[in-house]
């Protein structure tokens, strides 16, 4: 398994946690977190640390999934790190609307926590094969 | 009162004419005889007391033979203008005495019979001239008649006159007639008139919605009191104007106002239904709704817009939608977080628990899903009933959505011991539908089956396609549907009985949904069920081709999409 990477975006502290849970049952990943749009752009300038995959929360706060992405693809080193959305609006024409906004896959909340790692690796799977 | 009394009054003129006119020659026939036997009659007498006279003055002339006296007495007559000539036979018939108005006259010898004169110009009346019982001889008096075709002129003169006096009097009183009851139409249908006026005004008034009126050239003839409030306008300021400047047509600029508005004249003359943009005088745009009627009229199609302003209706939908879309939101946040630690501690990513507490885990673990699968399918009914179900159609392999429904399913058929035997035989078929709600449909039939399946039961799961039509089987094997249950399995909250919902976990919206759905793309949801062996439920979507081969897509991803699929 390769080494994955990750920083989970999400205003609730307890899906944060039940989250990092689910993703660290594969051993290959390793997750950072935060806790809004600002903090995790705030994490991105750690020039020491680039995640390979951002799973970014849709409704938050002040600055929100949409919004802290198109602020993330104007930071230079992160314009092109993949985005999945993880969504409480799970109708189908609002995931082909994020997935227009330039997310390479969305995420159903709630979600299976079994089966979130293995969910993520196969959307960036198939995201390289194309 | 109305029109065809009028016309029928007028219509009887000419034939009271012809009557009065015939009455009247009958008449001026009659008199003309009975005035022309008078005058006959009157000139006849005249004539002879004048020849009695002459006869009497003559008598001594001629008793004594004086012819000269004779002639001087015939002369004495010329003072009487109409006699024309006169002579005195002596009583052997030789002529005594003449005289000629005209000294023209000629008289024979002998005197002649007057009633050979009857048909001349003249009257000749014979008179004797008498002394004591001898008759001494004869007066001849001449005198002058008037032509009786110049008297028939003078009659003809009169009765024409008398003719147009009574047609002149008669048409008269027939106009004066007719005109009256004519004044007395006009003034009612004006009345008529004014008070439909009246009434239609007051209607149009008092109409909440804005009621325009359109000549065929799309210029504005009428705007009601609601219309001038709605865009800003007093009536008199927009009349005439085009409908544009209050209605946003559409983009196309060209063309008649029937085109613009993608519509027909038969569908204008049934009514049409639109949603608009409309523009106040401020420029300020609102939403609305137009419904248009045709009014055919003399010089065209003229137009009747009714025009309602939806801006609280949309504001109204628009927070419904928010509110929908927040709760989901704020029920589905804390359900994350229970679902995903009870899914983490079911899945022993907590270590291994004690039987009875994984038990318990695993009871709040599936009521937990149960309740998100409640909010999913509430929010598809609502969406449903306010008519927002949107598809996104695409064409769409249904091999490969029913391999992924039952992919999706097949660790609750794993939970439940049941086995799922999928048959393809229309594996390229092809149909025009929104690929996630499809899948939807099937999922739902399918955890429907599987439920109701025994223990080791078998669900099969055909897709076959003929005749047009792609038809996609779930067959089980497990009690089937009551009958008393049959009519209202598609109906909200359905279930076959009440225990059913605790021991079944389901939220009773699905059938419900699916079949809205599959009537949406043109299809059909049925069943077929025999009590105590079973039930099959049949989707008949119409066919839209064959899938090439290579274009086929991957194995799907359950619980997410990526963008690569969703581009598929």
């Amino acid at each position: 398994m390769t080494q994955l990477s990750v920083l989970y975006v999400d205003d609730e502290p307890d899906i944060r946690e039940v989250a990092v849970i689910s993703l660290e049952l594969d051993p290959g990943i390793e997750v950072r977190t935060a806790a809004s749009g600002a903090a995790a752009l705030d994490a991105l300038e750690d020039r020491s640390w680039a995640p390979a995959v951002i799973l970014l929360d849709v409704m938050m706060p002040v600055l929100d999934g949409p919004g802290t992405l198109a602020r993330l693809r104007q930071l230079p080193p992160h314009a092109a790190t993949p985005v999945v959305f993880i969504t409480a609006r799970a109708q189908a024409h609002e995931q082909s609307r994020l997935l227009a906004l330039g997310a390479v896959g969305v995420i159903s909340k709630p979600f299976d926590p079994m089966s979130l790692a293995t969910q993520l690796r196969a959307i960036l799977a198939d995201d390289r094969r194309s | 009162m109305d029109g065809p009394k009028t016309a029928s009054t007028w219509r009887r003129v000419p034939v009271i004419a012809a009557a009065s006119i015939a009455g009247l020659l009958l008449v001026a026939i009659l008199v003309t005889v009975h005035n022309e036997q008078a005058y006959r009659a009157d000139k006849q007498s005249e004539a002879q007391a004048q020849a009695q006279v002459v006869a009497a003055s003559v008598t001594a002339a001629l008793a004594f033979d004086d012819r000269a006296a004779a002639n001087e007495y015939l002369s004495a007559l010329r003072a009487n203008g109409q006699v024309e000539a006169a002579a005195v036979y002596d009583a052997l018939g030789g002529l005594a005495a003449s005289y000629s108005r005209d000294r023209s006259a000629t008289f024979p010898k002998t005197a002649p019979d007057p009633k050979a004169s009857r048909r001349e110009p003249y009257l000749l009346v014979v008179a004797p001239v008498v002394q004591a019982s001898t008759k001494l001889g004869t007066v001849y008096l001449r005198t002058e008649a008037e032509p009786f075709a110049r008297r028939a002129v003078r009659y003809g003169w009169v009765a024409l006159l008398a003719l147009m006096g009574s047609v002149v009097a008669g048409v008269l009183a027939a106009a004066h007639a007719t005109v009256g009851r004519a004044n007395v139409e006009l003034e009612t249908r004006a009345a008529d008139l004014h008070e439909i006026a009246t009434r239609q005004r007051a209607i149009l008034n008092s109409a909440m919605d804005a009621i325009v009126t359109l000549d065929p050239d799309g210029r504005i003839e009428m705007v009601n009191r609601a219309g001038e409030r709605m865009f800003g306008y007093r009536l008199e300021e927009i009349v005439g104007e085009n409908v544009e400047r209050i209605l946003d047509l559409g983009p196309d600029g060209e063309g008649g106002l029937i085109r613009r508005l993608a519509t027909s004249r038969e569908a204008l003359v049934a009514g049409v239904a639109k949603e608009l943009t409309a523009r106040r005088a401020d420029g300020g745009q609102f939403p609305v709704d137009l419904a248009l009627g045709a009014m055919e009229l003399q010089d065209g199609l003229h137009m009747v817009a009714m025009i309602r302003d939806i801006s609280d209706r949309k504001r109204t939908e628009r927070l419904k939608d928010e509110f929908v879309s927040t709760v989901s939101h704020e029920l589905r946040t804390p359900l994350t977080s229970i679902a995903g630690s009870l899914g983490l501690l079911a899945g022993g990513a907590a270590g291994k628990l004690p039987p009875k507490g994984r038990r318990l885990i695993e009871i709040a673990h599936g009521n937990c899903r149960r309740l998100v699968r409640l909010i999913n399918d509430i929010l598809d009914i609502e969406k449903i009933e306010s008519g927002q179900l949107s598809l996104r159609m695409a064409s769409v392999g249904t091999a490969e959505l029913v391999a992924r429904s039952v992919e999706d399913l097949r660790g609750y058929a794993d939970q439940l011991g049941v086995k799922m035997l999928l048959v393809v035989e229309a594996e390229d078929a092809l149909v025009w539908g929104d690929p996630d709600r499809i899948v939807q449909v099937v999922t739902n039939l399918l955890s429907n089956a599987l439920k109701f399946s025994p223990p080791h039961g078998v669900v099969q799961v055909v897709l076959a396609s003929h005749a047009g039509l792609v038809r996609l089987t779930v067959r089980d094997h497990g009690p089937g549907i009551p009958e008393e249950f049959r009519g209202r399995i598609f109906s909200k909250f359905a279930q076959a009985d009440s225990t059913d919902t605790r021991r079944i976990g389901g939220t009773g919206l699905g059938l419900a949904i699916s079949k809205e759905i599959v009537d949406r793309h043109g299809g059909r949801l049925w069943f077929e069920s025999e009590v105590g062996l079973g039930a099959a439920f049949h989707v008949d979507l119409p066919l839209a081709g064959v899938m090439p081969a290579r274009s086929r897509p991957d194995d799907p991803v359950p619980a997410s999409v990526s963008r690569r699929k969703a581009q598929a």
